[in-house]
């Protein structure tokens, strides 16, 4: 409904220039937009959060896991063979869209993955004995505030909001989440690279490119 | 430059993924350890249980220095009441509202007279529950045969034991079979004849026991020998680290 409300209510903002070529004064009136409606995509990859950390890994905090089940003994005695491998985490992947409304807004989506990888192996054989990974997903409305628009360099910061489900093999659950990206920064024109310092679901730093394209057809 | 920022930015990516933890070590006696942690609390339980029937024989001998010392092992405080009847013996811990009550049942007769004993016990809030049985060897004043069954299995064998009045040392020599009921296993023990179980003064053990574990919803099994050579200055070293197990 933001967004619909947003999208209705905003519209461009044109200026007029004025030339003087050779020696005759030429008034050009050109109405030239100083921003253009343009898709963004962006594909990004983040570093770990405290966030991503509670929904991936209840062992970061030193949380008890309330999914464990008591075990039977043969089962203890049985799991006892096993060991568990270094546990890794796969960075959060990030695909996102927004739509420049004005200069310095922008409005659209973000979809988050991740995971925390690891296994039991046998303590003799070494062999598999069972994956351990668990898996994040998160989609959320996202609202980005440019507040320096250059040709090839933006400035910007983001807030999203959204919810995540996060499971294994076994069980998943939803819950809330959020985003924040507290300075961001974009280089270049159509293809461009962005860098990010934010704090929620997307990891407290992130890099990814992304491409930008005008909406409307000149 | 649009290649260079790319190949930049996926160096950059590479970063973004971390080790969060280094895992465990892979600890190949990990599962002994639980099975022999079972096996040395039922033998533990056999050799507490006849501590109870060498104090209850002290007092009887009218042996004050080996019962002082195995009341000592029994780590009962000072403060119990015990009562010797003529058919039994009765001890008595306060605590409280909820008194334990220890009785032995003599029915007037030593073990060195071959009597056959009954260990039980009690609290207000439980009725008797027999914990060990003991039968006495004609004309031994330290030995008997030690029989107990508790939800989880039985355990039978005998005890010998020797007091050193000197340096006030009494050792209790156990030796023993078990088995032990799981949920989806089944544990049988034996104590090696030549490395029998010796706890001395309460801050010493030694000893070797074969084991046989099956999972009999895996059908599995494991047979190893556990040895300790220890002393109680830390329990836990016993059953933990102190023991080496040997497969069978």
């Amino acid at each position: 409904m933001l967004l619909i409300f947003l999208a209705s209510t905003l519209s461009a903002q044109n200026r007029s220039v004025e030339r003087e070529v050779g020696e005759d004064y030429v008034k050009i009136t050109k109405i030239i937009p100083n921003w253009a409606e343009k898709h963004d995509l962006r594909i990004g990859l983040g570093s770990v959060s405290l966030l991503s950390m509670m929904y991936l890994d209840a062992d970061f905090f030193g949380m008890v896991d309330y999914n464990v089940i008591e075990q039977d003994f043969n089962d203890r005695v049985a799991q006892a063979d096993w060991y568990r491998s270094p546990q890794y985490f796969t960075g959060v992947i990030s695909f996102s869209y927004a739509y420049q409304l004005r200069r310095w807004l922008q409005l659209g989506g973000t979809v988050n993955f991740a995971a925390v990888t690891d296994s039991y192996r046998h303590c003799v054989t070494n062999e598999k004995m069972r994956d351990n990974n668990t898996y994040l997903g998160s989609i959320m409305p996202t609202v980005r505030f440019t507040y320096l628009n250059r040709e090839k360099v933006q400035l910007y910061s983001a807030i999203s909001l959204g919810v995540t489900i996060v499971g294994d093999t076994d069980y998943s659950e939803l819950g809330p989440c959020y985003d924040a990206t507290l300075f961001g920064c974009a280089f270049g024109k159509s293809v461009f690279g962005f860098v990010e310092i934010g704090n929620g679901i997307g990891g407290w730093g992130r890099v990814g490119i992304g491409y930008r394209f005008d909406a409307k057809k000149k | 430059m649009k290649r260079y920022m790319i190949v930049a930015l996926l160096a950059l990516m590479t970063f973004t993924g971390c080790k969060l933890g280094d895992g465990t070590d892979p600890n190949p006696n990990k599962s002994k350890q639980i099975i022999w942690s079972c096996v040395y609390d039922d033998i533990y339980s056999g050799y507490h249980h006849g501590l109870f029937a060498i104090y209850g024989e002290a007092l009887l001998n009218d042996n004050q220095a080996l019962a002082e010392r195995a009341k000592q092992m029994l780590d009962l405080p000072e403060t119990i009441s015990v009562v010797v009847e003529e058919e039994r013996i009765v001890l008595t811990k306060s605590n409280g509202l909820n008194p334990t009550i220890y009785t032995i049942v003599t029915k007037g007769k030593k073990l060195s007279e071959g009597a056959v004993w009954s260990l039980s016990y009690s609290t207000a809030n439980s009725s008797d529950r027999t914990l060990a049985t003991f039968t006495g060897k004609e004309g031994s004043d330290s030995a008997f045969a030690i029989s107990r069954r508790d939800s989880e299995g039985p355990i039978n064998g005998d005890i010998t034991y020797t007091y050193t009045a000197e340096d006030q040392t009494l050792a209790v020599s156990l030796n023993c079979t078990g088995e032990i009921e799981k949920v989806g296993a089944k544990i049988t023990f034996v104590v090696q004849p030549q490395k029998l179980f010796v706890f001395t003064n309460h801050s010493s053990v030694v000893g070797a026991v074969d084991i046989l574990y099956k999972d009999t919803d895996r059908g599995t099994t494991k047979s190893f020998t556990a040895e300790v050579v220890s002393d109680f200055s830390n329990m836990h070293d016993i059953i933990y680290d102190n023991a080496v197990y040997k497969e069978n």
